[in-house]
């Protein structure tokens, strides 16, 4: 095992080792401040092209924050990602042409339909009324609601509606997808149908940034994860690496998989 | 650029999918344009620039004067009409003066009032309240001044009768003249020097015109008065839809895409003012047809919608930049709008307010948009005359915009 792979410390940034991966996005010290409170406190890591990237931590880790700083949406008070070689502090712009962000809410146009919803997002990034269409056609195809294409979205179910907000992030085919807790509150069904999509998007060539609470969807999806509290990584790297971690360092055997050293390194304290 | 109508075009595609509340929109005001307008029929005169007074008379004087008064007051012309309701007992007047609504003045000629004219002329003196005149305390109304004028003018006419007949008495009084006492009829000379200084003033006054006619149509101040009225609460609509797309996270996702903030804001604007372009053309459309109302400049008309659109929904971006909630707005929307369209004229005339009162109003959209559409309706201005009311209606949205933008708070400051 690479010991700078992993590890524990909360001062300072981790590198992921030069592995021969090709890196697509770099995020580099990244530090948010809201007044006296820093949520996120230098984190610093790399994604390979095609890779799903997990990013995983309890709530007010500082998931969320770091996800809108690497999209643009927050500037941060120190730090840079960059996407395909494009910094984002610098060319915010031509960065968003290149990423899609599925937010941790429904952040849908309810009284417009889905085709609709599609549409406008299309014509924002630049598309074509023609590729708007058949896009939009594939794409609910791909998530599985094309039949209810001109139905209202606010009589959609919830998961329906998580389907639609993922793929309304898809609509200008992005190279990097950031995707911020995709499966809260859907059925099985559901979370099998956005599972499957992500694992297409990713045969299809598309990296992608993955938080998620739930253990088991990370263990099933990601070549690479990080696990963040308070601000900081504290632990990153492939699956087998941080479980080959947990058996370490901890002194009852037993292979409960990530959960058990998400809460091992995370500790069993509420958080709000 | 094309982002500033993608938003804007999605935004009034949302508000068209809401029937029931594109229906309140119009009809609501619609409705209250109607009752409004014929419940103030009389207001401005209901579409006719004749003048109509009742004036309750008591004459116990049974000479001149008395007569002289009450024939005066008979007016019937196409821009006055005086009715004069007499009664037999002074109390009556005060009666109907006090209880009675439809009676704007009370006039009461006591007996002798003649007779005191010409005994004050031949002394030499004049006479002091003999007719009364009674009208509501702190009654404001034109028509009281008006009767009192018609009254007085009478009086003076009268004196200037009885004081000819006193200087015709000092002249056969002088020594060496020799005037029979009955060859001097004094009713009759008060009477003829009266007339003629009572008709020979306006006969000797040529009635010529300049300029247009203006017809004041009770509507050409309710319709555009209200139409600006909830055009202007129409911006908690638009403030709305950005406040519902922050709490729904729309908004996060517009920032995330590649859409610049003023784009962003400008699409909102736009959105908002075409509606309100679109709720202000229909009321005046409906006033036209509905109520023939008087439109006077149409280019000037036009514009001056255009600019209350524009200021309407500037206000309501810079609202909204400076709220939290859909509730702070909900609050703070009704007490801008309702104080604005009180002092600016939505409700009555702006030219009617005291002139201090017209300039602090200017810093509502009202104001500006009032004078302007009053300018035009009702005062018969052309576009070149209400043109500082449709600059300054631009300036007044642009600035708002410009300062949105400035304060607008596109991310919240929490993690």
């Amino acid at each position: 095992m690479e010991d700078s792979f992993l590890n524990f410390s909360k001062t300072g940034p981790i590198h992921l080792p030069k592995d021969g991966r090709s890196v697509v996005v770099e995020v580099t010290n990244l530090l948010k401040t809201f007044g006296k409170n820093e949520a996120v406190k230098g984190v610093s890591f790399t994604i390979g092209k095609g890779e799903i990237f997990g990013l995983l931590g309890p709530n007010g880790a500082g998931k969320s924050t770091t996800i809108n700083m690497m999209c643009g949406y927050l500037e941060p008070t120190s730090g840079d990602t960059s996407i395909d070689g494009i910094s984002v502090a610098k060319e915010p712009m031509k960065v968003k042409h290149i990423i899609g962000v599925v937010p941790q809410e429904i952040a849908l146009y309810k009284d417009l339909n889905s085709m609709e919803n599609l549409e406008f997002f299309g014509e924002l990034y630049g598309l074509s009324a023609k590729d708007r269409k058949e896009r939009a056609e594939d794409i609910l195809q791909f998530v599985g609601l094309y039949e209810r294409r001109k139905e209202t979205v606010k009589n959609f179910s919830g998961g329906m509606q998580r389907r639609i907000n993922m793929a309304i992030a898809m609509i200008h085919q992005p190279d990097f997808l950031l995707m911020d807790e995709p499966t809260v509150g859907v059925d099985p069904q559901s979370r099998e149908n956005i599972f499957d999509t992500i694992e297409k998007l990713r045969d299809r060539g598309t990296t992608i940034l993955y938080t998620t609470h739930y253990m088991e969807e990370a263990e099933r999806l990601c070549n690479h994860i990080a696990i963040m509290d308070e601000g900081h990584i504290i632990a990153m790297g492939t699956l087998e690496q941080l479980l080959a971690m947990r058996d370490q360092t901890r002194e009852v055997q037993r292979p409960h998989g990530l959960q058990e050293l998400f809460i091992q390194l995370t500790g069993k304290t509420l958080r709000d | 650029m094309k982002n500033f109508w993608y938003i804007a075009k999605k935004d009034l595609l949302q508000i068209l999918r809401d029937r029931t509340s594109l229906f309140f929109l119009l009809a609501v005001p619609l409705v209250l344009i109607v009752v409004v307008g014929f419940a103030f029929g009389n207001f401005l005169g209901s579409g006719s620039s004749q003048i109509t007074i009742t004036v309750a008379v008591s004459n116990q004087d049974t000479g001149s004067v008395g007569k002289a008064i009450v024939n005066a007051l008979q007016i019937n012309t196409d821009k006055l009409k005086i009715t004069v309701d007499q009664y037999n007992n002074p109390n009556q007047v005060t009666d109907r003066v006090a209880n009675n609504s439809n009676v704007n003045t009370g006039v009461v000629i006591p007996a002798g009032t003649t007779d005191k004219f010409i005994a004050a002329a031949q002394t030499g003196t004049t006479p002091k309240n003999l007719v009364q005149f009674y009208s509501l305390p702190s009654n404001n109304d034109p028509r009281a001044t008006i009767v009192q004028n018609i009254v007085s003018g009478v009086i003076s006419s009268q004196l200037a009768g009885t004081t000819a007949v006193g200087q015709v008495y000092n002249v056969c009084n002088q020594p060496g003249n020799h005037c029979a006492q009955s060859s001097i009829d004094t009713q009759a000379i008060a009477t003829a020097v009266g007339q003629a200084s009572a008709t020979g003033g306006p006969l000797a006054v040529q009635a010529l015109t300049a300029g247009k006619a203006v017809s004041i149509n009770n509507f050409d101040q309710i319709v555009p008065g209200y139409a600006v009225f909830f055009a202007l609460f129409g911006i908690s609509a638009a403030a709305g839809t950005i406040l519902q797309e922050k709490e729904d996270g729309t908004f996060r996702r517009l920032l995330i895409a590649p859409v610049q903030k003023y784009a962003l804001l400008g699409g909102k604007l736009l959105s908002q003012f075409v509606l309100t372009l679109a709720q202000l053309t229909f009321f005046f459309l409906f006033g036209y047809f509905a109520f023939h109302l008087h439109i006077g400049s149409l280019p000037a008309v036009i514009a001056l919608i255009i600019g209350v659109s524009f200021a309407a929904t500037g206000l309501g971006i810079l609202l909204v930049s400076v709220v939290k909630t859909r509730r702070q707005l909900s609050a703070i929307v009704p007490l801008v709008v309702l104080v604005s369209s009180a002092i600016g004229g939505a409700w009555w005339p702006l030219f009617i307010e005291p002139q201090w009162m017209q300039q602090i109003a200017k810093i509502g959209v009202t104001a500006w948009a009032m004078e302007g559409l009053n300018g035009v309706m009702i005062l018969g201005k052309d576009f070149a005359q209400v043109a500082p009311d449709i600059l300054g209606l631009l300036a007044y949205g642009l600035i708002c915009f410009v300062i949105a933008l400035r304060l607008f708070r596109f991310q919240e400051k929490t993690a």
